[in-house]
């Protein structure tokens, strides 16, 4: 994979935007992970008598809350909140949705029926609609937001998988391994699953970025992550109170769900063009 | 470059110029205007509610837009002035027995329903038979089921007969819920959009508008100074406010409280405030729950910062309530026993102990994502809860969500918000005791509590009855049937052009609408 060729595909794909982005990434991920030793308050702490200060406050950054809550604080543990649901969500997406196209592909016939018309069905719904409808029943929280929209997500990596095992599964190494005697299961795992990993590790991270999206629109909702646990969905949803008097406290995450998001998908092109140039020509940011 | 801006200019000039001819002519705005002596009078209102009607039932509606519509649309033998005092409607007297139990109502001559049918004495009785039965549920059901009978000698009187004395039924039939309904009304349903008030519905659009006409067979139309009253739905508070400050509205309703400071320093517009309904956690005590314990309760309901409430979850714009909601002016206020859950941890922590959860409980507090101030109200307490011990865990649904489990009893401790529906302290019957409901402890029963009620209501008035409600609300104290937290204030902003309308005090501050009759609206 490092290989040098490799490597200097990774040295173009490069741009000081797409550097940002790393950099943004990276930062991000750091953050989350230290976050319980940086001396911040606790994101739950309430202290009304200093409710609503402004940002560059004494001991708070960026203010706090109607509940005197740091701001900052709640931003960073918030991060945490979004970083562990995206994740899990896109690991739920890519395991189901490669499996699906995997054995869709590869068998054909009944099994490509059952598993390719079942991810034609959760397309068929709107994705906000879908997660609305389940949450609604199922009721909010962590591990429920995971599943769905892990489900939610998991189509597109299901036809990504689905053309790419369509496309090789006539190929001669495939057709090699069967005359070797392979069973099909081992063909799938060790011949045709490695040669189309790369469109899927370069889907990941924009799935993330949809994710975090998706987390935040369904917290922003009252659907979505159960409070007081700091949600940048949340904090816009409670900050839209005081929009007139303390525009921050919706800016602030706002601006956090959009610049994750941004960088997220600027990862995602930088390792579409180094590990999938055939997708990759085309656009060049 | 030249050319094109001294044409804007001149096209402009050429738009503006009649516009400001006209309305220097006129002397008046968009709309219809009629000279009633006094100045040049607007005969269009305009108001920006905050929640759509999708069915009127003038006898279950509550909450501020229902009541608002019920207020215009429908009326009943009584109503209520701007000062809350209870007056004549349809009725134009009444007598009362020695004993409060036989009410006559003299009807004025001539009522109609606003399909041209004639109102009697017979409709009363069908209306008021209608509320006392069970399958109407009616809001003002455990009043009216007192009952005995309704009597018509002629056509302009009804004799109404109670089964026990009740010195407040006068202001239970001046709520909205006791409008008197046509026939059609008195199915299952309950739903009536016509009935004998001031307006008649001329045009709905679902989620988004009703428009209303003046009522010429109404009593009192001569004091209707509004031909038109369109009423639009605005749900989010800042678009409601927004309608108002751009000259779109003439009237709003539930003022956010975050923004009362910025109508305020608006000199065009008024801030109506008046502290109304009133912000409580209820309990589920079935069996086996902690809560069941009458010291938890008790504990809970000094472990609240009321304070932390009426700052986080209503910007200030509150009073605490720390024993039953009896509001400071009532004669029945008392000041030890209306601040008798005042916080005091140290005592709620032995309480814990002496219950037994030393090292606390779990539960579930229950709340609503759908207004902030539920939420916010549940998030405010959390902390303090937690300090006695009770770890909580947040629901919060939306809001039909959350009435249908506080109704069937899915939770520990539900945050709630509810008026009384008048102002006599008899209202707290509906909070302590009857079948399970969506406003009160779900399993609560206190027949000691029930009886004192009971006594309330045939008490003689003045100190016997003083000293009645007294230990109902030591009662209260004592035995927790639900935590009060705060009386949030209730608040309309209107236009500076709009005079008479006023926000009726305390639990009535939803029958507001009723002064709109007499209110004028200056060009």
């Amino acid at each position: 994979m490092f290989s040098a060729r490799s490597l200097r595909r990774l040295r173009k794909s490069l741009n000081p935007v797409r550097i940002a982005g790393i950099i943004v990434v990276v930062a991000i991920i750091v953050l989350t992970l230290l976050a319980p030793f940086l001396g911040l308050p606790d994101p739950l702490a309430q202290d009304i008598s200093n409710q609503l200060l402004p940002i560059g406050s004494e001991g708070h950054l960026l203010g706090t809350d109607r509940f005197g809550r740091d701001v900052l604080s709640r931003l960073i543990f918030g991060a945490r909140v979004e970083l562990v649901i995206a994740m899990g969500a896109t690991a739920v997406a890519l395991v189901l949705g490669t499996f699906l196209g995997l054995v869709g592909g590869y068998f054909g016939g009944i099994v490509e029926t059952l598993s390719m018309r079942s991810v034609d069905v959760i397309l068929a719904f709107p994705p906000i609609v879908l997660a609305l409808l389940v949450v609604t029943i199922y009721g909010t929280g962590a591990s429920t937001l995971i599943v769905v929209m892990g489900v939610l997500f998991a189509p597109r990596f299901a036809r990504l998988t689905y053309g790419q095992v369509v496309s090789i599964r006539g190929m001669e190494y495939v057709e090699a391994a069967r005359v070797f005697g392979s069973g099909p299961l081992r063909i799938v795992g060790t011949v045709v699953l490695p040669n189309v990993s790369a469109p899927l590790i370069v889907q990941a991270p924009l799935t993330l970025a949809t994710s975090i999206l998706l987390e935040s629109g369904l917290s922003y909702l009252g659907l979505g992550v159960t409070p007081p646990t700091p949600s940048w969905g949340l904090m816009v949803a409670d900050g839209q109170r005081d929009i007139v008097a303390h525009p921050s406290l919706v800016a602030v995450p706002s601006l956090a769900i959009v610049v994750t998001i941004l960088a997220f998908g600027l990862v995602g092109d930088v390792m579409r063009d180094w590990l999938d140039p055939r997708r990759g020509m085309a656009s060049q940011l | 470059m030249g050319y094109r801006s001294g044409l804007k200019k001149w096209l402009v000039a050429a738009v503006i110029a009649p516009v400001m001819i006209l309305s220097g002519c006129s002397g008046s705005g968009d709309s219809g205007s009629l000279d009633a002596g006094s100045g040049e009078l607007n005969t269009t209102l305009r108001i920006a509610l905050s929640a759509d009607v999708a069915d009127l039932k003038p006898s279950r509606d509550q909450g501020a837009a229902a009541m608002m519509l019920d207020t215009l649309i429908h009326r009943g033998l009584l109503g209520y002035d701007g000062n809350g005092d209870v007056v004549p409607a349809l009725a134009e007297s009444y007598d009362v027995n020695e004993t409060n139990t036989e009410f006559t109502f003299h009807l004025r001559e001539g009522l109609k329903f606003q399909d041209g049918s004639d109102l009697t004495s017979e409709n009363v009785k069908k209306t008021l038979e209608f509320l006392a039965s069970s399958d109407s549920g009616a809001k003002i059901f455990a009043t009216m089921s007192d009952l005995d009978s309704v009597e018509t000698p002629d056509a302009q009187t009804a004799v109404v007969k109670l089964k026990n004395p009740n010195v407040a039924f006068p202001a239970y039939l001046a709520d909205t819920t006791a409008a008197i309904l046509p026939e059609e009304a008195f199915s299952a349903e309950g739903t009536a959009w016509s009935g004998a008030g001031p307006f008649i519905l001329e045009e709905t659009n679902p989620g988004v508008s009703f428009t209303l006409k003046k009522n010429p067979d109404f009593y009192d139309a001569a004091n209707v100074n509004f031909e038109d009253i369109t009423i639009t739905i605005y749900a989010d508070g800042q678009a409601r406010l927004n309608a108002l400050l751009a000259g779109d509205a003439d009237l709003m309703d539930f003022v956010p409280w975050e923004s009362f400071s910025q109508v305020e320093s608006n000199s065009d517009l008024v801030l109506d405030g008046q502290s109304g309904p009133w912000m409580y956690l209820h309990f589920n005590v079935s069996n086996g729950s902690p809560l069941a314990n009458e010291k938890v309760r008790q504990a809970i309901a000094l472990a609240v910062n009321r304070e932390n409430v009426a700052t986080s979850a209503f910007s200030g714009q509150a009073t605490v309530t720390a024993g039953a909601p009896i509001a400071e002016g009532s004669e029945f206020y008392n000041a030890e026993l209306a601040n008798g859950w005042s916080q005091n941890v140290e005592k709620a922590k032995q309480l814990m102990a002496e219950a037994g959860y030393a090292d606390g409980f779990d539960a579930v507090l229950l709340s609503s994502s759908q207004y902030a101030f539920h939420q916010d109200t549940a998030l405010s307490v959390q902390p303090d809860l937690e300090a006695i011990g009770i770890r909580t865990t947040l629901d919060s649904p939306d809001w039909a969500t959350r009435q249908q489990k506080a109704a069937e009893g899915q939770y520990d401790i539900a945050v709630a918000g509810s008026a009384g529906v008048v102002n006599d302290p008899s209202f707290l019957v509906n909070f302590v005791t009857g079948p399970a409901a969506n406003n009160r402890s779900y399993g609560f029963d206190d027949p000691e509590l029930n009886q004192l009620l009971a006594a309330g209501l045939t008490a003689a008035p003045g100190a016997d009855r003083v000293a009645a409600y007294d230990a109902v609300q030591a009662r209260i104290i004592e035995t927790v049937p639900f935590a009060s937290l705060v009386a949030r204030t209730q608040a309309f902003a209107y236009t500076n052009k709009l005079t008479g309308f006023s926000n009726i005090p305390g639990f009535l501050t939803f029958e507001s609408g009723y002064t709109l009759v007499g209110a004028k609206l200056a060009a």
